[in-house]
């Protein structure tokens, strides 16, 4: 099998700021999105060759519309990618793609969602019925969170742990939703969701979109960014079971799409030791119970220990492995076909060491990860400097 | 919820709230799964091809038993609108295979009170609710056994 390592570079990145955004529609987020990549890469929309975008709740009749359409793409592809809640970061992957196989040389992977307009308070997930309605995101998700508290003793505390490092991060990042620090006590405190997922372990629901200007490292070495481009180290995807927990062999202790997903990228990318190789990774925290199962199911440390991690300081930005600096999608927040593409954004600009909000010292390698469906699908990029 | 208990008539008319859940001619009710014939794996609901080992067209259906355990639960104090909060959302591993996601009823909906593991039975009740064209369903729901 191939390898995409080391066979695209991100030439320039754009990314709006994430919140309840009632002045934009979702063309208008785009559109921001779009023109600050396209500037911050020194193209046109006349060099954009080819678009994917990343975009879960239809607009436009689920087609590639949902760009072409506020950016003008005309006379050339435009394809949405729809992959649950790794849509913007599975649309980047498809771009990487076509891309390294020489089709087009300069193309672009965006993401838009824009929440408010969807209506509702939160995500619904378990499908829903005439009668009996369906689960809510956070329902489901409060469910691996009671089992690693039977299995490994975890508690709420440690839970709010994660909220209270991803609030410190997203309070310092401009474009973030919720910019306030927030203490244990309240993030212990807060009203119950799911039990035992309260306010505080919760993403809340903003609109946003991000882009990002790809294309080959030949190419980016005579462009703006020659001196400080990125390139793509693995484009990882893996599925599972549409709701892989109502199935017998779904321990509730991790993510096996997740796990997969990991392996592939590390392999890809020639990691053998994730924790002392990577500096920094977006992990998603849609729940903050997701992110200590994440940084478990990432191989960042052994299964039962995610919690001793973020609580000894290990997730934190000067950590062993900055988990979320930008403050994540709990922070950050979450516009779905938008997040994964805002990651990467992130991610490029660490690496770059022009983070908008805490930089990472001396970050080369780092990483963007998604987890949709909730279980049905995980993708893992890993970006870094050039060989 | 008027109407209690498996083997009871009064399901009969209700519609199945899910595919899975078959009322007999009787007004029986009972949890539907399938088999595999190659592998022995048991999965909740119908299926043609088995998910373990991948044979297809082997799979037998089979009643699932009123009888099983509590893998994990969540308490939910906020749902969709008409849902009643707070309620204890579980999955149960059910004796012989199977498993499934449901609402636990008579159990205070507080961690303390609620143990990974307590043995629960499937129980049939009319749902709550009328559909939007006033049709009434059969649910299931679990309840602390013995």
């Amino acid at each position: 099998m191939g390898s995409i390592k080391d066979k695209t570079a991100i030439m320039g990145v754009g990314c709006t700021r994430f919140g309840e955004l009632w002045e934009k529609d979702a063309e208008d987020l785009i559109v921001d999105a779009a023109f600050e990549a396209m500037d911050d890469a020194g193209v046109t929309p006349d060099d954009i060759e080819a678009t994917w975008v990343g975009n879960l709740y239809d607009f436009t009749g689920l087609s590639g519309s949902v760009a072409a359409e506020p950016l003008k793409l005309f006379g050339k592809p435009t394809t949405r990618v729809e992959n649950f809640c790794a849509s913007g970061m599975d649309a980047f992957r498809n771009a990487c793609f076509a891309v390294a196989s020489g089709a087009y040389d300069v193309v672009m992977a965006c993401g838009v969602e824009k929440l408010m307009d969807v209506g509702g308070s939160g995500l619904p997930v378990d499908m829903g019925h005439p009668v009996m309605r369906g689960a809510s995101a956070p329902a489901m998700f409060a469910l691996l969170a009671t089992r690693c508290f039977h299995e490994y003793g975890w508690t709420r505390e440690d839970l709010a742990r994660v909220a209270v490092k991803n609030h410190k991060n997203g309070a310092l990042h401009p474009k973030a939703h919720f910019r306030r620090p927030i203490t244990l006590e309240t993030a212990a405190n807060a009203p119950m969701i799911a039990w035992p997922l309260g306010r505080f372990d919760s993403c809340g629901m903003s609109d946003g979109a991000a882009a990002l200007i790809i294309t080959r490292p030949e190419i980016a070495k005579k462009s703006k960014h020659k001196h400080d481009y990125a390139v793509t180290k693995a484009n990882a995807l893996a599925m599972n079971s549409f709701l892989p927990m109502y199935r017998a062999s779904f321990d509730w202790l991790g993510f096996p799409a997740t796990q997969a997903a990991a392996k592939q990228a590390y392999a890809e990318a020639g990691i053998t030791n994730p924790a002392e190789e990577i500096d920094l990774a977006e992990v998603h925290d849609c729940f903050t119970i997701t992110e200590i199962l994440n940084i478990q199911d990432l191989q960042f440390c052994e299964r039962g220990e995610g919690a001793k991690f973020v609580r000894e300081g290990h997730a934190d930005v000067d950590g062993q492995v900055a988990i979320n600096p930008s403050g994540g999608l709990k922070c950050f927040g979450h516009p779905i076909g938008a997040t994964g593409c805002r990651m990467l954004c992130e991610v490029t600009k660490q690496i770059q060491g022009r983070a908008e909000g805490a930089q990472v010292k001396n970050a080369r390698l780092g990483m963007g990860h998604n987890l949709g469906g909730p279980g049905s699908v995980s993708s893992v990029t890993i970006l870094g400097l050039p060989e | 919820m008027s109407s209690t208990a498996s083997n009871n008539s009064e399901a009969t008319g209700l519609l199945p709230i899910a595919p899975f859940l078959r009322i007999s001619d009787q007004g029986e009710a009972h949890l539907e799964g399938s088999r595999c014939k190659s592998c022995g794996a048991v999965f909740l609901g119908e299926r043609a091809t088995c998910s373990k080992c991948t044979t297809r067209d082997q799979m037998e259906a089979i009643e699932l038993s009123n009888r099983g355990e509590l893998y994990v639960y969540s308490i939910v104090f906020r749902s969709f609108p008409g849902v009643e909060v707070p309620y204890v959302s579980a999955v149960v591993d059910l004796e012989g295979g199977g498993t499934v996601k449901g609402t636990l009823l008579n159990v205070d909906p507080d961690p303390e009170k609620i143990r990974m593991g307590m043995p629960v039975e499937v129980i049939y009740r009319k749902a709550p609710r009328k559909d939007a064209e006033g049709n009434e369903y059969l649910t299931y729901y679990f309840q602390p056994r013995g």
